[in-house]
C-alpha cells in the first residue's frame, strides 16, 4: 500500500519581463517574475528548464531585464546587483554590484558593429559595464540631478546614449554621453516641456532618435529631436482626428528592433483603455497608419527586417463588467466595475499587422477562448518568425489577470498553459472526496428514518444487490482490463470518476491564490479539476476559507464558504461553492453591509447539516449564515456558551464577547498590551478537527499525568518594538479564550522573530533568534493538571479553580526555519510529529518526543520506565528524517496537514513558490501490512496445513477402525 | 516457589507460563472439588480434608494473583484504564483571531 506518492509542481509566478526568441526552432522562453525569478521555460511543454529563485523581499526584486543573444542581463535589488545569465543552461556568467542610487532604467548600448555594454540610469548617475565580465567602463554623475528626474535611456549604435531627464511641468534636460569615455559630448540641452509630467509610459523614443511625448491635459503630441532641438512640437490631436479618453493617461509604445540601430518611426498610441492608435513620425511628420478600438493589448514583435504590430481584440464587443451575478450587490463590485473591461462570450482574436503600412497580414488570425466569467488578458508577449514561403508565422504567450499564461500557436491551437497564480498560495484546505453511488446508497439507508421492518429489509436488499452490480462490473472491468497492454491503462482522473478510496487517502485540495482564483485539486494525481476566477477580488485581500458541509451527507452537497475582506475598503463578502465541482452554490449568502472582523464556525448544524457560521462585524454584531429559523433556535438555546476573541495588533488589545440571544454581543474582557513595547504577532488557538486519544500521560511509578486540554487555549506571542540585541525579547502568553485570564505569560530576554509556533493538544513549541548566543532554539511548553482530574465529565473554562502546571524546555536548532506544522490523525492514537520547513527547501519530520520538556537532565529509573529520552540540548537535523529527499520546496510558506482514513497516515501539502505533496507516517504502518508481504506463501502454507490436518484426520479414522476389526 | 522467586518480575514468555500455570493448577482443583470430595467420602473427617483442600488451593491462587500484580498484570491504577478515558465534553465554543 505504501505507494510512493510524493509530488511537486514548481511555479515562477507572474511574468514582469518575458522573451521569446525569434526563431521558429527556438526552445525556450525567458522569463523574470514578480515573485523574483529568473526562469527559461521550454516552449514546446511550459516546463521549467532552470529555475533561479533569489529573496522572496523586495531585496531580491528585479528591476529590469535585457536579452543579448544567449546572455540574459538582470538588474535586481533595486538596481545594486547586476547579473548576467547563460540562457541555454541557467548558469551565472557574471555578477556585479553597482553604486546605490534609485534604479531609473537599464539599457544594451551597441556600436555599429556589436553590442558590447550594458548602462544602467540611476538617479544621480549613469554607469556603462561590459556585457563580457559585469566590469564597469566608467561612471559618470549627471547633473542637476537634484530636481531633474532622469528616466530614459536610449542609444542606436552611433556611438553616443542620450538620458532625458525631466523638471515636472517645467522642461526637459537631454545628456549625450560619449560611448568611448563617458563624457558628455553636448552641453545639457533644455527643452521646454511644460505639460509633461512624467517621462515613462507617456514618452516614447522613435526614428533616429526623436522624442514623443503624449500630453493628455493639451490633447496634443510633443515632439523633438534629442539632443539637437531645443523645443518641442506640440502636434494637437485633432488634425488627426483622434481624442482622449477621459481620466486616462495617454501611453506611446515604441519598438526598436535592434539596439545597433534606429527605433522604428512607427508607435502605438494609446488613447483610452480599449483604444490603441498606430501612428509613424518621420522626418518630423506624424502620420496616422491605423486605429484599432476595442484593443486589449498591443504588442510589437520583430523578425530579420520585418516588424509586425499583433493587436488582441475581443471578438465580440468589450462591455463594461457586468454584474454576471456573481457577488451582486456587494459595493466592491461597484468600485471595480469603472476600470475593468470585459470581453462578453471570453472570446479573443491576435491579429498581425505590417508596421509600415499598418496593413493587416492575411493568414495570421489566432482565435482563442477564455473561461467564462474569467479573467482577461493582461500582457501579450509574441514571437514571429518567417516561414521558408517568407511569410510570417507567429506564437503569442498571453498573460491573464489571474495569473495564467498560455502559450497559442496559429490557428488558436494552446499549446500550453500554466497556473502561475499558484505561486502564491494563501489558504488551503483538504475535502474528502463523495462516495460512489453504490456506497452513498449504501451510507444513505443509514441515514434514512426508518419505515417498517419490511421497508427496511427491501432497501437492504436493494442496496446489496447493487453493490453485488458494482462489483461484478468492477470484475468485468479488470479482466477487460488485463488484456490490454500495461502502458495503455491510465488512471485518468476526472470530475466524473471521482470516488474516494478505501482509506480515504485522495483528497480534494482547494486552494486559495492571492489573485483571487480557486483551484480544486486532486491530491493523489495533482490536476486541477476545476477552477474560479473572482474578478472581483483586488490583491491584498485577506482570505478565510471554511469547509461548512463536508461530502459525509449525501445527498446534500458539500459546501465550502470564502470570505474575503479587501484590505482598503474593509469590505467583505462570501463566495459560497462547492468544493468538488467548483460550482457556486445556490445558496444565497448574506449581504454584509459591514466590515467583518472574525468568523466562527459552530459545530451545530442546519436541518441540511451544514455547520453554522457566524460572522463578527465592526460594530460587534453577529451574522449567522444559514439563517434559518432551526438554526437561529439552536443558536438562542446555545447563545449563552458562544465567545469570541478579537486581537487588534494594531491597537495591542485583546478583547472577548459573548454572544447574547438577539445575535448582539457584549463585551466579556479586555487585555491590553501596550504597543510601545511590544506589538503581538501571531494568535493561534487549536485545530477545530483535532482529537486526542490519550488523557494523560503515564508516569515511571504508573501514576497518570493527566493532560491540561483547554480547547479555549489560545497562545499569543508578541515581540519588542526594540530590536537592538541586549534589550530585545519575545513574550508568550497562554490565555483563556472565553475569560481572558492569562494561564502562563513568559518573557524570553534577548530572542527575536521571526517566531514560528505550533500549538496542539496540550503542548505549544515556537521558533526564535536567540541574539546572545546568535543560533536559533526551540522551547517547548506542556500542561498538566496534575495526577487528578478537575472534572473529568465536561470542560468548562468558567470553572477552572485550578491553574495547570507549565513545563518547559529548550534546544537549540541548527537552522533557521520557514514554516511549522504538525502532523494530525484521525484519531489522535499516532503520535506527533512536527514538520519544519527549512530555508534549504527541506521538510524535516521531527518527533514530537524529541521535544519533550519532561526529558530529564540525569535518567532515572522512572524515567527509564517511561521511555522519556535524556536531555540534550541540541536537536539535530538528520537528513534521513527529509520527507520530501531531494525534492526541494522554494520559498516554503506553509504547510498544510490533513488526517486520512488510515490512523496512521497524515496527508502534508507544503506551500511556497512550489507545492508539494506527501504522506507521512510518524508511528510506520502498524494499521497496514507491509509491501513485501507474501500473501502467497501464507496463504498456501494455510490450505497445506488445512489439507494435511484432513488428510491425516481420515488416516487416522482408517487406523482406528483397522484396529477396531483385529 | 523457589522458582516463581526465581523468575523475577520481568514480563517474558517463561514467567508468564509459570504464572499462568500457577495460577491455572489451583483453579482446576477448585472446579474438580466435587470429584475430591467424592474421593474423601470415605474419609472420617471429611469436612476438614476438604477445607483443607480448598485454603490450599486458595493461597495458591492468592500467590498467583499477588505474582501477578507484582509483576504488573493486574489492572489496579489509573493509568491501566486511561485509554478509556473519554474526553471531557466542551461546554463553550470559542473562535476569533486576529482582525481580518
Amino acid at each position: 500500500a505504501a505507494v510512493l506518492s510524493r509530488r511537486r509542481q514548481q511555479y515562477v509566478g507572474k511574468l514582469k519581463f518575458a522573451s521569446l526568441e525569434a526563431s521558429q526552432g527556438s526552445k525556450k522562453l525567458v522569463v523574470a517574475t514578480e515573485e523574483n525569478v529568473v526562469a527559461a521555460l521550454n516552449s514546446r511543454s511550459g516546463e521549467i528548464l532552470w529555475r533561479h529563485v533569489d529573496k522572496g523581499t523586495p531585496e531580491g526584486a528585479i528591476d529590469a531585464m535585457l536579452i543579448h543573444g544567449q546572455d540574459a542581463i538582470t538588474v535586481s535589488n533595486a538596481g545594486r546587483i547586476l547579473r548576467s545569465w547563460e540562457t541555454n543552461i541557467g548558469g551565472l556568467n557574471w555578477e556585479t554590484s553597482l553604486d546605490t542610487g534609485s534604479f531609473q532604467g537599464a539599457a544594451l548600448v551597441g556600436l555599429p558593429e556589436a553590442v558590447k555594454y550594458v548602462a544602467v540610469l540611476k538617479k544621480a548617475a549613469l554607469s556603462l559595464h561590459y556585457l563580457s565580465n559585469g566590469h564597469q567602463k566608467w561612471v559618470e554623475h549627471l547633473p542637476e540631478s537634484e530636481s531633474t528626474q532622469y528616466q530614459l535611456l536610449y542609444s542606436h549604435g552611433t556611438g553616443v546614449i542620450y538620458v532625458v531627464g525631466i523638471v515636472p511641468q517645467s522642461h526637459l534636460n537631454v545628456l549625450t554621453f560619449s560611448v568611448e569615455d563617458g563624457e558628455i559630448t553636448k552641453q545639457v540641452v533644455r527643452v521646454a516641456a511644460p505639460g509633461l509630467r512624467r517621462l515613462q509610459g507617456s514618452c516614447g523614443v522613435v526614428g533616429e532618435a526623436a522624442l514623443v511625448c503624449a500630453d493628455t491635459a493639451a490633447r496634443s503630441l510633443h515632439a523633438c529631436a534629442l539632443g539637437t532641438e531645443q523645443d518641442m512640437r506640440r502636434i494637437p490631436l485633432q488634425s488627426l482626428e483622434l481624442e482622449f479618453a477621459d481620466d486616462f493617461q495617454a501611453r506611446i509604445l515604441a519598438t526598436q528592433p535592434s539596439v545597433t540601430s534606429a527605433s522604428r518611426t512607427q508607435f502605438f498610441l494609446q488613447l483610452s483603455p480599449s483604444h490603441f492608435s498606430l501612428l509613424q513620425y518621420k522626418q518630423g511628420l506624424l502620420s496616422h497608419l491605423r486605429d484599432f478600438q476595442q484593443a486589449a493589448l498591443v504588442s510589437f514583435a520583430t523578425t530579420g527586417e520585418k516588424t509586425v504590430a499583433a493587436v488582441l481584440t475581443c471578438r465580440s464587443e468589450l462591455k463594461p463588467g457586468s454584474s454576471d451575478g456573481l457577488h451582486a450587490g456587494s459595493a466592491l463590485e461597484e468600485a471595480r466595475r469603472q476600470d475593468s473591461l470585459t470581453c462578453s462570450n471570453q472570446t479573443y482574436n491576435i491579429n498581425l499587422y505590417l508596421v509600415e503600412t499598418g496593413q493587416r497580414l492575411l493568414d495570421t488570425t489566432i482565435t482563442f477562448n477564455l473561461e467564462q466569467g474569467g479573467a482577461k488578458p493582461q500582457q501579450l508577449y509574441i514571437q514571429v518568425f518567417l516561414k521558408k514561403d517568407d511569410s510570417v508565422g507567429y506564437r503569442a504567450l498571453v498573460q491573464t489577470e489571474d495569473h495564467m499564461l498560455m502559450f497559442l500557436q496559429q490557428p488558436g491551437k494552446v499549446v500550453w498553459s500554466r497556473e502561475e497564480s499558484l505561486a502564491e498560495v494563501v489558504s488551503l484546505e483538504m475535502v474528502d472526496l463523495p462516495l460512489t453511488g453504490a456506497q452513498a446508497e449504501l451510507e444513505g439507508e443509514f441515514g434514512k428514518k426508518a419505515d417498517g421492518l419490511l421497508g427496511m429489509f427491501l432497501k437492504r436488499l436493494s442496496s446489496q444487490l447493487i453493490l453485488l452490480q458494482a462489483w461484478t462490473a468492477h470484475l468485468w472491468k479488470m479482466f477487460y482490463d488485463a488484456r490490454k497492454p500495461r502502458s495503455q491503462i491510465k488512471n485518468e482522473i476526472n470530475i466524473d470518476n471521482l470516488a474516494r478510496d478505501e482509506f480515504n487517502l485522495q483528497k480534494m485540495m482547494v486552494m486559495v491564490t492571492a489573485s483571487g482564483k480557486l483551484f480544486g485539486i486532486e491530491s493523489s494525481s495533482g490536476t486541477i479539476l476545476w477552477k474560479q476566477y473572482l474578478r472581483n477580488v483586488r490583491p491584498g485581500s485577506s482570505f478565510k476559507l471554511m469547509v461548512q458541509r463536508t461530502t459525509a451527507h449525501f445527498p446534500h452537497p458539500p459546501q465550502c464558504t470564502l470570505l474575503v475582506k479587501d484590505k482598503e475598503t474593509k469590505m467583505s463578502f462570501l463566495y459560497v461553492f462547492n468544493p468538488i465541482f467548483g460550482k457556486r452554490s445556490q445558496v444565497a449568502p448574506p449581504v454584509l453591509k459591514r466590515p467583518i472582523l472574525q468568523t466562527l464556525l459552530l459545530p451545530i448544524m442546519d436541518q441540511d447539516y451544514a455547520k453554522v457560521l457566524l460572522l463578527i462585524d465592526d460594530e460587534y454584531k453577529v451574522t449567522a449564515f444559514p439563517a434559518t429559523k432551526n438554526v437561529l433556535r439552536q443558536l438562542e438555546e446555545i447563545a449563552h456558551s458562544i465567545y469570541f476573541y478579537l486581537v487588534d495588533a494594531e491597537q495591542g488589545k485583546l478583547s472577548g464577547f459573548r454572544l447574547k440571544k438577539d445575535l448582539s454581543t457584549e463585551e466579556s474582557w479586555e487585555v491590553a498590551i501596550p504597543t510601545e513595547v511590544q506589538r503581538i504577532v501571531m494568535v493561534k488557538g487549536k485545530r477545530s478537527n483535532e482529537h486526542v486519544h490519550s488523557q494523560g500521560r503515564v508516569m515511571g511509578d504508573r501514576s497518570v499525568l493527566y493532560k491540561s486540554l483547554n480547547p479555549n487555549l489560545l497562545a499569543v506571542v508578541t515581540e519588542s518594538t526594540d530590536t537592538h540585541h541586549e534589550r530585545t525579547f519575545i513574550g508568550i502568553y497562554l490565555m483563556d479564550g472565553v475569560t481572558g485570564r492569562i494561564i502562563h505569560s513568559s518573557v524570553q530576554k534577548k530572542a527575536k522573530g521571526p517566531v514560528h509556533m505550533v500549538h496542539s493538544e496540550n503542548w505549544v513549541v515556537y521558533q526564535y533568534w536567540n541574539t546572545k548566543a546568535r543560533r536559533n532554539e526551540f522551547t517547548v511548553l506542556e500542561l498538566y493538571e496534575g495526577t487528578e482530574q478537575y472534572n473529568a465529565t465536561a470542560f468548562s473554562s468558567l470553572d477552572r479553580p485550578i491553574l495547570p502546571q507549565v513545563l518547559q524546555q529548550s534546544y537549540i536548532f541548527p537552522s533557521a526555519i520557514s514554516a511549522m506544522e504538525a502532523t494530525i490523525t484521525e484519531r489522535g492514537i499516532t503520535s506527533r510529529h512536527l514538520l519544519i520547513g527549512l530555508p534549504s527547501g527541506a521538510i524535516l519530520s521531527l518527533p514530537k518526543a524529541l521535544l519533550d520538556p519532561r526529558r530529564p537532565e540525569i535518567p532515572t529509573e522512572q524515567s527509564r520506565e517511561e521511555n522519556l529520552i535524556p536531555y540534550s540540548p541540541d536537536v539535530q537535523i538528520h537528513a534521513e528524517r527529509f520527507i520530501n529527499y531531494n525534492q526541494t520546496i522554494s520559498r516554503m510558506r506553509g504547510i498544510y496537514t490533513a488526517p486520512s482514513g488510515l490512523e496512521s497516515t497524515c496527508l502534508v501539502v507544503a506551500y511556497g513558490l512550489d507545492i508539494f505533496q506527501t504522506r507521512v507516517y510518524p508511528s510506520k504502518q502498524f494499521d497496514v501490512l507491509k509491501d513485501d508481504y507474501d500473501y502467497v506463501l501464507i496463504s498456501s502454507v494455510l490450505f497445506g496445513l488445512v489439507f494435511a490436518t484432513m488428510i491425516t484426520k481420515r488416516l487416522a479414522q482408517v487406523k482406528l477402525l483397522n484396529r477396531a476389526w483385529r | 516457589l523457589f522458582i516463581m522467586y526465581m523468575a523475577g518480575n520481568t514480563i517474558s514468555i517463561f514467567p508468564a507460563m509459570m504464572v499462568g500455570m500457577m495460577g491455572w493448577r489451583p483453579l482446576q482443583a477448585l472446579m474438580s472439588l466435587s470429584a475430591t470430595l467424592k474421593a474423601l467420602e470415605s474419609s472420617s473427617r471429611r469436612a476438614l480434608q476438604g477445607l483443607v483442600f480448598l485454603v490450599g488451593n486458595g493461597l495458591g491462587l492468592a500467590l498467583a494473583l499477588y505474582k501477578c500484580q507484582a509483576m504488573g498484570l493486574l489492572p489496579t491504577r489509573p493509568s491501566d484504564w486511561l485509554a478509556f478515558v473519554t474526553p471531557p465534553q466542551r461546554m463553550e465554543f470559542t473562535g476569533g483571531g486576529l482582525i481580518l
